[in-house]
């Protein structure tokens, strides 16, 4: 077998969240020395699929941002939504998927497009879809939020993937990445979700966990008899069956650490609630519900690194929120952008457009709770988190994996420079994804592997000194102000 | 609209060569064909299995009853091997595990709860303690525990149940259980040289394919008494578990799969006129469909031209035939039919509603029933082929005129002219599996052609009873059907080294005339079901 079965109960470890080794993981991941924390610092990743209109999200008002300044109110067709938090917004345009791309400029293979959603927060150019809608690779390292999750590594859950219509098995609709490059896969059942995020936990309004110390010393000699089974049968295995069991024995280990685990201090604006109570069709009753648990596993420090998939880009059942549009889902919308009818195209466009301010609505939706609870006196919790939006593509139908539509939301605890429209090279696109003469049409300017340096700069993670794919190395600048 | 994104398919890999490709396993890296010398057993590797979702929900409810409730969605994803359930080809990753903790503890207290029914015995005792544990221990763990597993589970349930009682034991050895490697992995003693599974094991992966469920207590005293030894013993067995209604589990999951039935509950095709219901009674008329034909001791012609299918009110009120049905499925004749391909799920989800839909069902044919993968669509293809209709803007073309003017062109004729004529043959069925007299232009559909290939499944049909019957005397056809089957059985892609079990059980097909029973019994002696060689 290939990579896939070289999985080593080091890497696990990191991606359990167990930090404090040095990795030595070879040369596709982060470089590290000493990591600094900060305190609650929290990181939430939101990706939608199938692109974007650039040319509307780049519109303010009636004319276009003007890179460099402060944007003053945002008024855009997509962005919009997002005025009331203007001043925590930095935008960023003309950052590429360089790990798609071999030094001259081309795309090294198939996956390309809509499968590079896999390679949106690894940097790594692994993933690929066959003809039969089956995965075929996957990337081989880390996505950030997995990796900022494992140095941090000081909640009871170190990260949860959460989503709306993900598909398994697809690298389409896979964005997050363990230690190991082994997909994460979003959980849609915000029932499965809440136990995920509070199972166990103590909280004023939660259930009553048994904390009694025989129960405790119970659940160890479980842990117990299952370390001796667990033994027993390596003898008796081969290496790759040895391998993935041993992942299985490390999980086990992982859970056992978290019954000695001193759960934080409870805050004050701890709220659990009850289980959320959503149909399997109520696309809009789940986004509502994830959102609602993000707030609450925040407000009680259940986890601070969230991923969250709003659409995926397979995706084609019917979406319900774009009203009068009847060509069919988010895939299809995508590709119709590109239809040589024009009037086709120009529906399908609009039908991106709202769906784009649809999302950008969840978002502001999202800082809007965060801001709502308080969890240090005038400071809310959004006032300590970094959301970060964006898409694989800027253009869906035509598969333009460059010049990624970036949007930063972060409170006033953050380091970014906000308020501002960050502009990198000369990429421009008209609204139905093509460049008419004079524009550059290949590239934007920065690498999203220099974006993800960055990200975890802002974690601390200052030693880092590149993520993903090696050749672009050192952080994105401007960020900073 | 015309929903061009639909043509995005497969459009390279084509160009110049027709040679059946080897479907992609799930990240395997390109392996030499290798060469097993005479007299060596060959198999292709296996990595380490766990129980799937059903195998999981069954496996519970064969220790403990069907009355604890597990919801699917609190169990970790399934993965896919071709179009068929596996759960060997990925790691394990945290949050599963934290998964099955929680759904152990969620089980336990079931079986707390109605321990009257869960447990073998109600005296609440150390005795029927120990008695529920050894029980318990023997279903979950798919064999007799050994010495040192029974003496830790004796060891933490009368600790438990000296300080805490009965119901607390209970719940500390099921919790604990349900946990356990043994319980949530398919452990089949393995190196990477070929190794003969032990009867235990062979039990069950007899019990795994054709109950869809673990092995019950009479199959483990059969395996643990040598009575699964032998070739012979193994096939008598499975002969006599075939026969059993519980493997009718499998002959319906096997047509939902191969045929991609389930993802006609994935997709909502309400705004195309397709009820909720309608939709989940094709899905259940394509598995009662297999079901009915290999029951009836079918074979391949009767799988592929069978003049009837089974029908409801729902589906005979869907497809307009004016039948008078009750709610259940029943055989109903149908003169147009054409075994498997006229189903009404396989023409709606290999299908859509534009004149594209033939290279769908064109696709079916290549990978299904001829084991053929085409590669992906190469980049700019949906751009040439939506500038090419929009070059023929209204003329007045037919489905057929018009699907052959886009897709014909260079770049994309090598793949399309595999698959269009293919798919012009089911012409006459609509995008919902209903019959239909003309297509979007007006023109009675043209489902004439001819399926270009190098095997013996070439030649000319005029409709879709003549496509059937030449795929049904096709012995290509006859080995792709095996090799699904194959896939099925095993859970994983067959590879190269499984060329000889594949053989194997394919002559045993032919020689018994294609019947179908007599393939899925020849499966479970073959090599590869016997051995496991672990990847390296």
């Amino acid at each position: 077998m290939g990579d896939a079965m070289h999985w080593t109960r080091r890497r696990f470890l990191k991606a359990a969240g167990l930090g404090g080794v040095s990795l030595g993981l070879g040369p596709l991941l982060p470089h590290l020395g000493s990591a600094q924390h900060r305190r609650r610092k929290r990181l939430i990743l939101i990706q939608t699929g199938n692109g974007t209109v650039l040319e509307r999200w780049r519109q303010n008002g009636d004319g276009r941002f003007v890179p460099g300044e402060h944007f003053g109110r945002l008024q855009g067709a997509i962005l919009g939504p997002l005025d009331r938090h203007r001043n925590a917004a930095l935008l960023l345009d003309g950052v590429d998927y360089t790990s798609l791309y071999d030094d001259a400029g081309r795309r090294q293979n198939i996956n390309h497009g809509h499968a590079a959603a896999s390679v949106m927060w690894t940097g790594l150019n692994g993933g690929g879809a066959s003809g039969g809608f089956e995965a075929t690779q996957w990337p081989t390292g880390p996505s950030v939020d997995q990796f900022i999750a494992g140095r941090l590594g000081e909640t009871a859950v170190p990260s949860i993937q959460l989503g709306v219509w993900n598909r398994p098995n697809d690298p389409r609709d896979c964005y997050s990445f363990d230690t190991s490059g082994v997909p994460l896969r979003a959980i849609l059942d915000p029932r499965v979700a809440f136990d995920t995020l509070f199972s166990g936990f103590a909280s004023p309004d939660g259930p009553t966990p048994d904390a009694s110390s025989r129960r405790r010393s119970r659940r160890r000699a479980q842990f117990a008899l299952l370390r001796d089974e667990h033994r027993r049968l390596q003898r008796t295995l081969s290496a790759s069956d040895r391998q993935r069991l041993e992942r299985h024995a490390d999980g086990l280990r992982e859970l056992e650490r978290r019954l000695d685990a001193m759960p934080s201090p409870p805050s004050s604006s701890c709220t659990v609630g009850n289980p959320p109570d959503v149909g399997r069709f109520d696309r809009q009753g789940t986004i509502d519900a994830h959102l609602e648990l993000i707030t609450r596993a925040f407000s009680c420090d259940r986890t601070r690194v969230v991923s969250l998939t709003l659409c995926p880009e397979n995706h084609w059942d019917a979406p319900t929120f774009v009203d009068g549009w009847t060509g069919g889902s988010a895939h299809p919308i995508s590709h119709a952008q590109a239809s040589p009818n024009r009037g086709e195209a120009r529906a399908a466009v609009d039908a991106m457009t709202a769906l784009c301010r649809w999302q950008a609505e969840q978002v502001a939706d999202l800082a809007d709770r965060l801001k709502s609870v308080e969890e240090a006196p005038g400071e809310t919790l959004f006032d300590n988190t970094t959301i970060v939006w964006s898409t694989a593509m800027s253009h869906g139908g035509r598969h333009v994996n460059r010049n990624a539509p970036i949007v930063i939301l972060q409170g006033s605890n953050g380091g970014f420079a906000t308020g501002r429209y960050l502009r990198f090279g000369r990429y421009e696109q008209d609204i139905f994804g093509q460049c008419n003469g004079a524009c550059v049409h290949d590239q934007g300017g920065e690498s999203s592997n220099r974006f993800l340096v960055s990200l975890c700069h802002e974690f601390g993670l200052d030693d880092v000194e590149s993520f993903g794919d090696p050749r672009f190395s050192g952080p994105l600048g401007g960020l900073l102000g | 609209m015309t929903r061009l994104a639909a043509l995005l398919l497969l459009c390279a890999g084509c160009a110049g060569d027709i040679a059946p490709l080897q479907d992609r396993p799930f990240r395997m890296p390109e392996e030499p064909t290798p060469v097993c010398p005479e007299g060596t057993v060959c198999v292709g590797a296996a990595g380490l299995g766990r129980l799937t979702r059903v195998h999981y929900r069954r496996t519970v409810h064969q220790a403990f009853g069907a009355h604890i409730r597990i919801e699917d969605t609190r169990l970790p994803e399934d993965q896919r091997a071709g179009p068929f359930t596996t759960a060997s080809n990925l790691p394990v990753t945290l949050p599963e595990v934290e998964a099955f903790g929680r759904l152990a503890e969620t089980i336990a207290e079931q079986v707390v709860a109605s321990r009257g029914r869960s447990l073998p015995c109600e005296t609440e005792d150390e005795a029927c303690l120990l008695r529920s544990m050894r029980t318990a221990g023997r279903l979950l763990y798919r064999r007799t525990l050994i010495p040192e597993e029974d003496d830790a589970y004796r060891i933490l349930a009368t600790d438990v149940f000296r300080t805490d009682g009965f119901n607390e034991a209970v719940r500390a050895f099921v919790e604990t259980m349900l946990q356990s490697p043994s319980f949530l992995f398919r452990l089949e003693s393995a190196d990477e040289l070929e190794t003969r599974l032990d009867s235990v094991a062979v039990a069950a992966r007899l019990s795994y394919f054709l109950f869809r469920e673990g092995p019950d207590a009479a199959l483990l005293d059969l395996a643990e008494s040598g009575g699964l030894d032998s070739a012979a013993d193994i096939e008598a067995e499975a002969r006599r578990m075939l026969a059993d209604p519980r493997a009718d589990r499998t002959l319906r999951h096997f047509h939902r799969e191969w045929l991609s039935l389930d993802t006609l509950e994935d997709i909502d095709r309400r705004d195309l006129g397709l009820s909720q219901e309608a939709a989940a009674a094709m899905v259940r008329e394509g598995e009662h469909f297999g079901l009915e034909v290999v029951r009836a001791d079918g074979d391949l012609r009767e799988l592929l031209t069978a003049r009837w299918s089974m029908l409801n009110a729902a589906l005979a009120s869907h497809y307009g035939v004016p039948t008078p049905l009750g709610p259940e499925l029943e055989r109903h004749s149908m003169a147009d039919a054409s075994g498997v391909l006229s189903l009404g799920g396989v023409l709606t989800v290999h299908g859509n509603e534009t004149y594209s839909a033939p290279i769908f069902r064109g696709l079916l044919v290549r990978q299904r029933l001829l084991c053929q993968e085409l590669g992906p669509a190469p980049a700019g293809a949906l751009e040439a082929a939506a500038a090419a209709d929009d070059a023929l803007g209204g003329s007045h073309l037919t489905e057929r005129q018009r699907l052959d003017e886009i897709t014909m062109q260079d770049g994309c004729a090598s793949c399309h002219r595999l698959m269009n004529p293919v798919g012009f043959a089911f012409g006459a069925f609509d995008h919902l599996g209903r019959r239909r007299e003309h297509d979007a232009s007006g023109t009675v559909p043209d489902t004439g052609g001819s399926l270009e290939d190098r095997g013996d499944a070439a030649g000319h049909f005029a409709g879709l009873q003549d496509l059937g019957e030449l795929l049904a005397g096709s012995e290509d056809v006859a080995h792709c059907v095996t090799r699904q089957w194959f896939r099925y059985a095993l859970q994983r892609l067959d590879a190269p080294e499984d060329h000889r079990s594949v053989d194997a059980a394919y002559d045993a097909f032919a020689r018994s005339g294609y019947r179908l029973s007599e393939l899925i019994i020849a499966l479970t002696t073959t090599d590869a079901f016997l051995h496991r060689r672990a990847p390296r």
